[in-house]
């Protein structure tokens, strides 16, 4: 690799053969990418070679007592280490140490655990610096995000014609590697990392916390090296320069108080099971090489010593591609598949790459399978293509003794109250949720377990209090399923707490954070979702939450929805099992008196709201009228009059109130009934605004109409005055303000207006003309106009 | 002899003497460079290669998505022709004449496509006096483009082949798989390709128009789809040279003025891509906005000015000229180009000169 050295500092070459790769010395230093089966592949050789005593693998030093977990013959991969952390002022965090079956340092710990000789993870267990820098909450130990993005490998990349950075690392590594002698191999990783490190300045590397580990690492080489004799470590191939001896210097300053500060926080590891979907970096997870399951693919023929193991791989992805297409019942032929292939070798040889891989692999697809441009419509065997690279595999974790709390507490509470997890495969509970105490309590755990795992439980039928659907029902049915990949999930819970309870207390505490402040109406549903769990003594600080939300809220629409969760609770809350509680009706009469002080704004809203706002004040003059202590009636009444003569209020919304109004007695009926008739025989665009009040009218007062002859008689009035088009074009409107009334009094309107115009009620319902008479009538018509036309007449 | 439009070999004439002499590599049969010899043509390279004793700077011809080029000209190699789609006005066909001139040196034997194209115009026809005077003979045939492509084992490009009737696009089918054709006028008259033939097609899909392909017909190519420049510097950039060939061959002795080509080039891309480089959302017209029809606009309006004005390029002739390309389809296109200028370019005109200059013309648009 002649562009390699041409450039390279001429330090490297004699750092690598003396302090590196110098198998006579007592340490011996395996620069590794993550995830790289060329690089396992020649691990094992220098495993071999070397005759190690003890091996040293970059991970974090608390994961030590695991390997053996982890190295099991019952594990398999994929698989992960899970560690969470906490430190003092609460700030947690978590990370993955996935690990598949060709990753380097998995392959480490296999041959230590076969050859019987120690491994240890060395790396510190956690960075500040690290933790301060990733916003993400969960992220892999692994980033490369320095080794990939250096400006170095950059202009590599430019000038090798390769689209990125993986695709450099395939063509001149993966492929390259198989061929080459391990020592060269591990030569030019060594080089090549060592180079893109340069690109750093000091500062950088100080600040991404790499410093600080090295230093970390070093220390416990330094210890290893005293009691074994010959020492394999195991690291990131950016590390190992960091490691040797002679670049020590650049990091003493302040490696010291960086690597001890750790004594505060707190932390858990737990191995895990993994799966390639979550292990491939291109789902968003930041590890390794991407396309797992084809570099697994490759790792097997490596391991059984094929000749051309891309090739080989390519032809079977091929062959199982063409299958899966055609069970989709897409058209493929074989044809396809050889032009496919043979593309793939003209571009390696076009690309100088001693085989394809897995870019000649998607392209060589892109151009032989999809027929025609290029969209949406036939992107359909990349996309099979690409789940192929990936792969679906789920690892298996040995049984083992590092038990979670979370998940020990889990299995607890399940194995109580009879749900079935040893079991995976669908299982159904129909639960009696209000009548019995343990039927409830079971809900609840249902409840927080599936908003902790969404995948675990789903509710199949059942009351839903958030939605407020089904209400009528007493029984809830819900079907649950319990595997390993359950568990998983469960385990990145631990995060949250020890305990199913405290998990979910702490991680909706947290999603109620995230809500807009304004938003109490979302706040208050949380708050519903978490008393549905059974979080009613956890739940204070929801309350309080709440509260606030509620002082910031400035919208009308908003607190009547808080409004109404709240006063749901507080009349229903026996049913879901909540012990009495004297914030509740506080938090009420909090929600109750800030919608009532937005109500003067109601003037200015759009008509498009005005249903939802018609609720709301129902549900205000329901309140007000309920003369409890909590609802100062004074206030609504007052602000309700000064909404009232406020100009710019709609007719509907003048309708509402009004009847609000002279239901509370603040107003006559004779007022009400007054104001409909001025829009009656006010101006014709006025007349026409009629309707819309009406329909305010009756949605809060619909006995107003019933019994008074004044508004039947003026809206009769209406109706005769009205020119027919105008007549028409209310009618919608018209109609849908007598759908408040009930079929009954549909019937005493009609007797009443038949008593108006002095006739029977049935007669109303029949036509002014019968279809018999209008069609002879047209027929006389028609016959006549024929008559007429034969005369000349018309 | 001049030209209006030399063909890409005789442009480029000393870039491929150049790389021919230089290229060393494995060629397929009868190509007159390797194939990463003609990748390195296409998308160009940073050391020049050496002519005579002189440097030979090979420029970048093609913009865009070098992948697609290695794709392309390995399929050539292959068993399966090419068929470049996309967008109207992305450079199909350019990238199909640089193909053939590196690959067969030359261009020129190329089917171009109509809705009247028939079999004849694709394969072979006769010379009728000749036919009647002396029965079918080779020397009675006139070869059409296919017939010359397979004989001379060149590349045969297919312009437009959508707008040919399905008939006439059929008539490729069983050629592209077993290369051969049959002449049932001569005796034992079967034509077999010479290696070094494939071909080239370029298909406008979304045009109005344009005739299906059959599924057999696509079965025989690899579809590679182009589109449009999605960089603002890299379409400046295309226009540019475009411009500035263009208006040297047509002896229009005026600098081409990168500031207009800046404001051309961002304008045709967000009325393409429908969202302005703030991020806002705007309409997009029915008309195509492709980085070819940016170059006539300049072009167009550099010509005005220069002729009219003797001056270089100026904005109000811009504007009047971009009227013509965007109110091509239907009326709406003109308001959505007033509502560009309304909007986007009068919040623009507030920080930058030319920018408020552009916006004074605003008053062409109708």
């Amino acid at each position: 690799m002649d562009w390699l050295t041409g450039e390279a500092d001429k330090e490297l070459p004699s750092l690598f053969e003396q302090q590196v790769f110098n198998l006579n010395s007592g340490t011996v230093y395996f620069p590794i990418r993550h995830h790289s089966p060329a690089c396992s592949f020649h691990l094992l050789r220098v495993i071999k070679q070397y005759n190690p005593d003890m091996i040293l693998i970059e991970g974090p030093a608390s994961g030590t007592p695991l390997i053996p977990v982890l190295a099991d013959e019952a594990t398999e991969t994929p698989v992960s280490l899970y560690c969470t952390y906490e430190d003092e002022q609460g700030g947690r965090s978590a990370c993955y140490y996935p690990l598949l079956s060709y990753s380097p340092e998995y392959v480490a710990m296999k041959e230590a655990a076969r050859l019987g000789i120690p491994a240890a993870f060395i790396d510190l267990d956690y960075s500040h610096e690290a933790r301060a820098e990733a916003e993400k909450q969960e992220k892999s130990i692994q980033d490369e995000t320095l080794l990939a993005s250096s400006d170095f490998i950059n202009r590599l990349c430019r000038k090798m014609n390769c689209r990125s950075f993986d695709e450099l690392w395939e063509k001149l590594f993966e492929i390259e590697g198989q061929a080459a002698t391990t020592e060269a191999f591990v030569q030019n990783v060594f080089t090549y990392c060592a180079l893109s490190r340069m690109c750093y300045s000091k500062e950088q590397l100080h600040a991404s916390g790499d410093l600080a580990r090295e230093a970390y690492m070093r220390e416990c080489i330094k210890q290893a090296a005293s009691k074994h004799k010959r020492v394999l470590v195991i690291t990131g191939g950016f590390h190992t320069y960091g490691l040797l001896e002679a670049a020590q210097s650049e990091g003493l300053a302040n490696e010291e108080q960086q690597g001890k500060s750790g004594g505060a926080i707190q932390q858990q590891l737990y191995p895990m099971v993994y799966t390639f979907e979550e292990a491939d970096r291109l789902n968003g997870y930041a590890s390794g090489m991407p396309y797992v399951n084809y570099y697994e693919l490759i790792w097997n023929k490596l391991l059984q010593n094929k000749a051309e193991p891309y090739n080989q791989t390519a032809l079977a992805l091929l062959s199982e591609l063409m299958r899966k297409l055609r069970k989709g019942q897409e058209e493929v032929s074989t044809s396809d598949a050889i032009e496919a292939y043979s593309m793939i070798q003209g571009l390696a040889v076009l690309r100088g790459k001693r085989e394809g891989g897995v870019y000649e692999l998607l392209d060589a697809a892109l151009s032989s399978f999809v027929k025609g441009e290029r969209t949406l419509a036939t992107d359909k065997p990349l996309e099979e293509l690409r789940l192929l690279l990936t792969g679906d595999k789920i690892g298996i974790v040995a049984p083992n003794s590092f038990t979670v709390p979370i998940v020990e507490d889990f299995k607890n509470r399940c194995s109580a109250s009879g749900l079935q997890i040893k079991t995976t495969g669908k299982h159904k509970k129909v639960l009696d949720l209000y009548a019995k105490e343990e039927n409830r309590l079971l809900s609840q755990l249902l409840q927080c377990a599936s908003f902790l795992v969404p995948d675990f439980a789903v509710r199949e039928s059942g009351p839903d209090w958030v939605a407020y659907r089904d209400m009528n029902l007493v029984r809830e049915t819900w079907t649950y399923a319990y595997s390993s990949r359950i568990e998983a999930r469960l385990i990145e819970n631990s995060l949250y707490g020890g305990t199913i309870k405290e998990a979910a207390a702490r991680k909706i505490g947290e999603r109620m954070q995230e809500l807009p402040d304004h938003h109490s109406g979302e706040i208050a549903n949380a708050l519903l979702q978490a008393l549905l769990m059974g979080l009613q003594d956890t739940a204070r600080r929801l309350y309080e939450q709440v509260q606030a939300a509620l002082r910031k809220d400035g919208n009308f629409l908003s607190l009547c929805q808080t409004l109404t969760i709240l006063n749901r609770l507080r009349q229903h809350g026996r049913l879901l099992g909540l012990a009495a509680d004297e914030q509740l009706p506080l938090l009420v009469a909090e929600a109750y008196n800030n919608a009532v002080d937005k109500l003067l704004g109601l003037a200015s809203i759009h008509s498009d709201e005005h249903p939802a706002i018609i609720q709301g004040l129902k549900l205000l003059a329901m309140l007000a009228e309920s003369s409890e202590a909590h609802f100062q009636n004074d206030t609504f009444r007052g602000h309700l009059s000064e909404l009232l003569s406020d100009r710019k209020l709609s007719p509907q919304l003048e309708g509402v109130v009004m009847a609000i109004l002279a239901g509370l007695g603040d107003r006559t009926r004779e007022e009400m009934v007054e104001r409909a008739r001025s829009y009656v025989r006010g101006t014709p665009e006025q007349a026409k605004q009629t309707a819309k009040y009406l329909q305010g009218m009756f949605a809060i007062a619909r006995d107003a109409f019933l019994y008074d002859e004044l508004l039947l008689g003026e809206l009769n009035y209406l109706i005769e005055e009205l020119p027919s088009d105008d007549f028409i074009a209310m009618v919608p409107e018209l109609r849908l303000a007598f759908t408040y009334f009930t079929p009954m009094e549909t019937s005493l309107i009609a007797e009443r207006v038949a008593t108006l115009h002095q006739a029977e009620p049935e007669e109303l319902e029949r036509p002014p003309i019968d279809e018999q008479t209008l069609i002879q009538a047209k027929a006389l018509d028609e016959a006549i106009r024929k008559e007429f036309a034969t005369w000349k007449l018309i | 002899m001049d030209m209006i439009k030399p063909p890409a070999e005789m442009l480029f004439e000393a870039e491929l003497r150049a790389l021919r002499e230089e290229d060393t590599g494995k060629r397929p049969p009868e190509w007159l460079l390797s194939p990463a010899y003609v990748r390195d043509f296409i998308i160009g390279r940073d050391q020049p290669a050496i002519l005579d004793g002189k440097e030979v700077v090979i420029t970048r011809k093609f913009y865009g998505n070098d992948v697609l080029i290695e794709r392309a000209v390995v399929t050539l190699a292959g068993n399966r022709g090419l068929m470049l789609v996309g967008d109207p006005g992305t450079a199909k066909t350019m990238l199909s004449e640089l193909l053939s001139a590196a690959i067969s040196g030359t261009s020129l034997n190329t089917i171009q496509g109509t809705a009247g194209t028939t079999e004849d115009m694709i394969k072979y026809s006769w010379n009728y006096a000749m036919l009647l005077d002396k029965g079918p003979s080779e020397a009675a045939l006139v070869p059409a483009p296919l017939y010359n492509g397979m004989k001379q084992g060149i590349m045969t490009r297919f312009e437009e082949i959508t707008r040919c009737p399905a008939e006439a696009q059929d008539s490729l089918i069983s050629i592209l798989s077993d290369k051969v054709m049959n002449i049932p006028e001569l005796d034992g008259g079967v034509l077999f390709a010479k290696p070094g033939f494939n071909v080239i097609a370029t298909a406008n899909i979304r045009d109005k128009g344009v005739n299906e392909m059959s599924g057999a017909l696509k079965r025989r190519f690899n579809f590679e789809t182009i589109k449009p420049v999605s960089s603002m510097k890299m379409e400046a950039k295309i226009i540019e040279n475009g411009a500035r060939s263009l208006l040297m061959h047509s002896g229009v002795d005026a600098e081409i003025d990168l500031f207009v080509v800046e404001l051309l080039a961002t304008t045709f891309m967000e009325l393409r891509s429908g969202i302005t480089r703030e991020g806002y959302k705007i309409d997009i017209p029915a008309a195509s906005m492709s980085t070819a029809e940016a170059v006539s606009v300049y072009v167009q309006s550099a010509m005005t000015s220069y002729y009219y004005e003797n001056k270089s390029i100026s904005l109000d002739r811009l504007v009047q000229n971009m009227l013509g390309t965007i109110a091509k389809e239907n009326e709406k296109d003109l308001s959505i180009l007033k509502t560009y200028f309304s909007k986007v370019v009068k919040e623009r005109s507030k920080e930058d000169v030319i920018w408020k200059d552009y916006y004074e013309e605003r008053k062409w648009i109708g």
